[in-house]
This record gives C-alpha cells, structure tokens and sequence, in this order.
C-alpha cells in the first residue's frame, strides 16, 4: 500500500511537472521571448498556487465537517472573501494584500456562522451546512453584484471576479506583494498537514476521535483558520474559483485513498493541474478567455454524476 | 485511592431544559468493576459522556484522579480514562483496522514522531488477545458489526488507560464473545484497572461486576456492593418481577 502511494505521487508530480512546461511553452515546445514568458510564469504560478490551496482546502474541510460536499466555493467562504475584496476595490485599495484583510475577516466569519448555523443540539446536520452555504453564496454574490455595478468603470471585470480568473494585470509595484500572497498561501495550504493523524482520527466522528485523544474542536478551529485564511488570499487574486476543491479530493479519496498524509499532497498537486488544463482550456480553446468557474463547472457535470453513483452504490451496501 | 469522583453533578444540553442528570454524588475505587445500569432514558448515556469528558461537565463535579476533567488537554486524559462509545455504525473508507489501533497509540508519542516498538508490541497484543489478527488488513467498512465491536474493544485495550468506561459496549457481540469480553473485564481488575460499563442487560451487570450503580430518571436510586441490592427497588425501577436463581436473576413480566 505505502508502495502504491509513493507511485502515485510520482506520476502526478510527473504529469504536473510535463504539463506546466506544455503550459509555459503553451503547446509548442518552444520557450518564448522574454517579455512573454515572464507574464506567462505569473499567470502560471497564479494559477496552480490557487489550484493548489483550493483543493487543500476542499479536502481538509470535507473531513472536518464530515461532508464530502464541503468545500470553499459550496459552502459560501469564497464569495464571503469575495465580498471583502469588493469592499477593497469600491475604497479604491488596489494592492492584493489590502485586498486579503477584509477577505479573510469575511471568510472567517462565513465559515464559523455556517458551522454554528448547522449545529443543531451537538451534531453537524449535513443538508443544513450545504443550505446555509447556498444562500450566504446567493446573498454575498448579490452584495458584491450590486456594489461593483455602482461602480460602472468595473463593469467588465465582475464577471471574472465572481467566476475566477488567473490573467490578472500586475504591475511591477504590486509584484513582490504577489509573490507574498501566493507564497503565504501556499504555506498556509501545507499547514494541515501538521494534522494528518488528527484529521484520520476526525473520519471516525467527533465522539470516536475525541475518545482517541484527540481534541477536536482545536483541530477544526486551526483548519477553519488555514482554509479560510488561504482561500481569501487567492480569491483576494483570482476571484472566485468553484469546484477544484469539491471534486479534486473526492476524486483522489476514490482511487488513492483517504488517509490524510498522502491525501492532502496529491489533492494539492491535482488540484494544480486541474486549474493549468483549466486555464490552458481557456486561453486556447474559445476565442474569449473564459473566467475558470464556468470551464471547471463543464467538468463538474460529470463528476457529479459520478458522485451520485457512488452514493447509490455505497446505500446499497448498506 | 478514589480515581473517579463525582460531586453534586446536574447537568442538562441546554439551560432551559430539564436537567437529564439530577445532583449525583458518588466515587468509584481503584480496581472497582462498576457496572450502570438503568431503564431507558434514565441518563445512562449522558452520564457515561460527562464521565468521559465527551460533553464538558460543569466545573468541580467530574474529578479525575483528583483533578477536575475539565482541566486535562484532551490528549493526556485519554491516558487516564478510555471511553468507548456506544457502537453506532462507523462508515469509514479512509483506516485500515491496523490504522485504527495506531491511532489508539497517539496519545503516548509527541507531534508528529512515529510510533516505537514498543506501541506496536502492544498492538500486537491486543489484537493476539482479541482474536482480530485475521483482520489487519481490512477497511473498517468491510467489518461485520460483531468484527467492528471486538476491533473497538482492541482499541480500548492498546489505549492501555487506568480507567476504562464503556457504554453498551456488548450491544453487537455474540453471546460467546460477550461472556469472553466480559470474563477478560475482570481480568484486568487484578491490573489495577478501574472498570465501569453501562449495560443494558442488568443480568450479565450483575453477574460480572463488583458494585452497581443504578439510574432512575436522572437520580442514583442505588450505589453500591451488588450483594446488597434491594430486588424489591430493582422490581419498581424496571417494572419487572424479579427472583434470585443461583448467582443470576431471573426476570418476569409483571402483566
């Protein structure tokens, strides 16, 4: 079995590490000119850094809260950083890391209101977390809708606001701030893994894992502090990007195996290269750049259908 | 030496309902079988999780090993207090029953350290004494529930604490491993360990431990040495005809 993982981590570090070469060459081999490969490599650690959190924080998250739903888009965190952004941008801040503090209190907040919200007499009710994140998306979404549109000069770029999109135009002024904010996030995303035997121990339920010495209710406070701290550090630059973090980790959980320390690596190392095919995707195949969301929500079909098959299978068994 | 105490506990999952354990005072000894015992709803459960730092009891009512619950980090009561909760069904795609009793081994090593061998000497042990070789390798989905109850006793074992408190933990087993379960119990009494185990069948309780504690309605109506259990309370608390046979009591309907 160790054996087996250790396979595993190659061939995705192999398939990432081929696939951002074809990526940075974008498909023909051939390095370009200066100038075009600088952006290019900034757009491409943008993305796989975003990529990389992202599904971290969906995998750490649906083992915390026992659902394997649970992740930043669904249960509302992105939209809440989203929210805080705005805010930025309407007071006229326009460097990322101002951006990231009413992010990252807005994202907190998100997190901890949907926990408390679903808690009902002790235990997490599972319809109720993924309710309560459907509609904190659907009211933060309109806040952000309505206060961009007062906005009018930002018209355009809402969309790929609200739908995440890795192309940003960064000045070299706001470039170490950049590199920052995605090296804080990427520690930040890696934290977790300072928790792994924790976090086995959380698939078991609260009551068995608590039983096993492990003090649960710390352990989900420090995730819901590195999940919301670093999703609201990328969607302070990206925007907000569904489904990485929903799909990424199950996916992973079905053919690798669930148990964290091997886990939390291959969803990250997957979730970038999903994000990079995402974005080669946009940047290629359609004459538009399209925002991530929608190229990722193509995606998101069929792997649902999936999800619900394995569901069907799994009562089945009983 | 006293190594559980409990004084004047009341306690109920919100403030304004009514409390489910009402004002319970007792202690229990080094080396004591205590078995809990009580009709359904009485509190047994509620009581088995305060005990067990579960639920966080008010402050000055759970004592262990003379200092307050409320006071251990959570990874260094379980070194002093196994709990084994009821066995509800665990659905888990994710351990492996080895990963199981690895993780019952966490609490003696520090961070991130793996474990020496001398946790997996114990693990080896315990699964030798629970007759669960065979099922090192499986998920802990693919255990049958009579499998899945004697792999949680496993853990209980391997955890290696000074107390151990069960809640029904002979619901699932078969009548051969429920005797040999209870029989191995008391076995490790003569270890020094403090047993306490809430049963639902009052007359393997009976038969098994050395003093009875007895809920009715949140409410200690009995505490002590089982010789001197009152039939004629048992009768009212259970609702139930109650005769002596041997060592064991027999049960009849009252209607």
């Amino acid at each position: 079995m160790r054996k087996n993982w250790f396979l595993w981590l190659i061939t995705i570090i192999l398939t990432l590490v081929i696939f951002s070469i074809l990526y940075l060459t974008n498909f023909t081999f051939r390095f370009p000119p200066k100038e075009i490969f600088y952006i290019r490599l900034i757009r491409f650690l943008v993305t796989s850094v975003a990529g990389f959190t992202l599904a971290i924080a969906g995998s750490t998250l649906q083992t915390i809260l026992q659902n394997p739903l649970a992740d930043p888009y669904i249960l509302g965190i992105s939209s809440g950083a989203l929210l805080g952004v705005a805010l930025s941008k309407i007071f006229g801040y326009q460097i990322h890391l101002t951006a990231f503090l009413p992010a990252f209190v807005f994202a907190m907040v998100t997190i901890f209101s949907i926990y408390y919200l679903a808690r009902v007499k002790g235990t997490l009710v599972k319809e109720l977390l993924i309710l309560g994140g459907l509609f904190l998306n659907f009211f933060f979404n309109g806040i952000v809708f309505y206060l961009l549109v007062l906005k009018r000069e930002v018209l355009e770029e809402i969309l790929y606001i609200l739908w995440g999109y890795t192309g940003i135009i960064v000045t070299t002024g706001e470039l170490p701030f950049l590199i920052i904010s995605l090296f804080i996030a990427f520690i930040l995303a890696c934290l977790p893994l300072l928790k792994v035997r924790e976090l086995d121990a959380i698939t078991l339920g609260d009551y068995e894992a608590m039983s096993l010495g492990v003090d649960v209710h710390k352990v989900r406070n420090f995730v819901f502090f590195t999940t919301s701290a670093s999703t609201a550090l990328v969607v302070s630059i990206t925007g907000a990007i569904g489904f990485v973090g929903l799909m990424v980790p199950n996916i992973i959980k079905k053919i690798i195996g669930g148990k964290h320390a091997i886990l939390i690596p291959a969803s990250g190392l997957c979730g970038a290269l999903l994000m990079l095919i995402a974005d080669a995707i946009s940047r290629n195949i359609s004459p538009v750049e399209l925002p991530l969301s929608i190229i990722l929500g193509i995606f998101a079909v069929p792997f649902f259908f999936w999800i619900i098959w394995r569901q069907r299978n799994e009562s089945n068994r009983g | 030496m006293k190594v559980i105490e409990v004084k004047n506990l009341s306690f109920s999952y919100e403030p304004s309902f009514e409390p489910l354990i009402k004002d319970l005072t007792f202690s229990v000894e080094k080396g004591t079988f205590l078995s809990i015992i009580g009709p359904n709803g009485s509190g047994k459960t509620t009581l088995f999780r305060l005990l067990t730092g579960l639920i966080k009891p008010p402050r000055n009512s759970v004592y262990i090993w003379r200092k307050d619950i409320n006071e251990y980090q959570r990874k260094e009561l379980v070194k002093y207090v196994s709990a084994l909760s009821s066995a509800e069904l665990i659905y888990n795609e994710v351990l492996k029953v080895q990963d199981y009793l690895e993780l019952a081994r966490y609490p003696y090593i520090s961070g991130l350290e793996s474990l020496k061998s001398f946790d997996y000497s114990v693990i080896e042990n315990t699964k030798k004494i629970t007759q669960i070789e065979a099922l090192s390798n499986k998920y802990l989905w693919e255990l049958s529930q009579g499998e899945l109850a004697r792999v949680r006793i496993a853990r209980v074992f391997a955890q290696d604490s000074k107390i151990i408190i069960m809640d029904e933990p002979t619901a699932h087993l078969d009548i051969d491993h429920k005797l040999w379960f209870l029989g191995t119990l008391r076995r490790l009494k003569s270890n020094e360990k403090t047993v306490i185990t809430i049963v639902h069948d009052v007359n393997l309780a009976y038969r098994f431990s050395d003093e009875l504690l007895v809920l009715e309605d949140g409410k200690i109506v009995f505490f002590g040495e089982k010789e001197k259990l009152d039939l004629k309370l048992m009768e009212k608390v259970f609702n139930v005809k109650i005769r002596k046979v041997n060592h064991d009591l027999l049960f009849e309907e009252t209607f």
